[in-house]
């Protein structure tokens, strides 16, 4: 089952997704200050920072959260589409030819109007296999 | 850098703040050569002080003829000595001092000031940089306003403490004004600036960015004098140790200073000079 695109061109938007990763991790860089002296720092470190491993740069939570919104977003964006029906489904179509259908010549049209709309929006989600089911002399001659 | 201009400025605002101030000289320090003052012992001035019995090596003008005639006793008549009563300036000049202008400027005017109350209270006085060794700043007892350009630069506290000796004068009242960036421990700092000397004044200063830090996240930071690199993540915990670490260190040094009879006054966050060194009793 293949995915498409209304709008293929929406996925650039996916670019966001490094960028802002890139962002969080120059954010992330430590900053340099000029201190007057590092004697009371030092005490510091020794006391609070001594025997732990050194924290490592890491892109947190909150990046990844806003890269699977841009993700989201981009994807509603492009209109990705998906078949709602499996290739090797079976399709019924029942069409009504009672005849309350066979109306007079000013209804025939409309009817005949409702009927194609219906059946053109059923038509499209269908793959070529299952077109082939469509056998009414009618519904054929709207096609 | 600092402009030479600004650090004039604050050597003429300084000055013109110390007119209004006398150096409180302790009678400990009215010891020296002979000036303007009157010292604790005997000496060559006009000032009657005591008599003392007569004793080979005398000289023979100080003999009190009159109470000899009267009780046949050979006395001695002892005058009061006159001396002038002085002070050093010890400003730290290294690095440290110059990162924050706030700091620098306290420091700046209050060397200003001591020499301008020094003036006023009948003293000489002597101003001294620290930058790495003591050396000396500007001539004798010369007005703060014409003192050659401070500069900020270089490492502070080791040159003070690794000769051992200071050539400070003795006897006299000595007054150092730094931010105590100071690698060795003040007990041996203030063993050594306490040594001869009448009476100490160590004058803290902290700006109120090294007080209260306004950090946060992570930073890499670099020691102004040394240029030694520190990595870290400065968060509310690690500001509170650092807090608690800075307290410590400033209570050492007024320990270290009670331990010497020193005086102790730290000048934080751009308090009032002036009320703090006479609070302190260095000023009246």
């Amino acid at each position: 089952m293949a995915l498409w695109f209304a709008y293929p061109w929406a996925l650039l938007g996916a670019l966001a997704v490094p960028v802002l990763i890139g962002v969080y991790l120059l954010r992330a860089r430590p900053q340099a200050r000029v201190v007057p002296s590092l004697l009371v720092w030092r005490m510091v470190v020794r006391t609070h920072v001594s025997g732990r491993r050194p924290v490592l740069q890491r892109v947190p939570w909150i990046a990844l959260l806003e890269s699977v919104i841009i993700v989201l977003l981009v994807l509603a964006a492009a209109g990705v589409r998906a078949p709602r029906v499996r290739a090797d489904a079976a399709l019924a179509l029942v069409l009504d030819d009672s005849a309350s259908m066979r109306a007079p010549r000013r209804w025939r049209r409309v009817s005949v109007w409702c009927k194609g709309r219906g059946a053109r929006a059923v038509w499209r989600c269908l793959p070529g296999a299952g077109r082939a089911c469509c056998r009414t002399r009618r519904l054929a001659a709207l096609y | 850098m600092i402009a030479p201009e600004l650090i004039n400025a604050w050597l003429r605002a300084g000055e013109a703040a110390g007119a209004a101030h006398r150096l409180r000289v302790p009678r400990d320090a009215m010891r020296g050569h002979s000036g303007r003052c009157l010292g604790r012992h005997a000496g060559a001035s006009v000032d009657f002080m005591d008599y003392r019995d007569y004793q080979p090596g005398d000289d023979p003008r100080g003999v009190d003829w009159h109470v000899f005639a009267r009780s046949d006793r050979l006395m001695m008549k002892l005058y009061r000595a006159e001396v002038n009563p002085h002070l050093d300036i010890v400003l730290d000049c290294s690095a440290s001092m110059g990162v924050n202008e706030e700091k620098t400027q306290c420091a700046v005017k209050t060397a200003a000031l001591l020499a301008a109350a020094a003036l006023n209270a009948g003293c000489t006085w002597q101003c001294w940089r620290v930058a790495g060794g003591l050396a000396r700043h500007g001539g004798a007892s010369q007005r703060a306003s014409a003192w050659p350009a401070l500069v900020f630069s270089g490492a502070s506290g080791l040159g003070l403490v690794r000769g051992g000796a200071v050539p400070l004068r003795r006897a006299g009242l000595r007054v150092v004004i730094s931010d105590l960036w100071w690698d060795e421990p003040p007990e041996v700092c203030m063993q050594v600036l306490a040594q001869s000397a009448a009476i100490v004044t160590i004058v803290h200063i902290l700006a109120e960015e090294e007080r209260a830090p306004a950090m946060h996240g992570p930073l890499r930071l670099r020691d102004s004098e040394t240029e030694e690199l520190l990595q870290l993540t400065v968060d509310a915990q690690t500001l509170a140790a650092y807090g608690q670490g800075l307290m410590r260190h400033c209570t050492a040094w007024e320990q270290a200073c009670r331990r010497a009879q020193a005086h102790f006054v730290g000048l934080y966050g751009g308090a009032a000079v002036e009320r703090m060194l006479c609070d302190a009793g260095v000023l009246e």
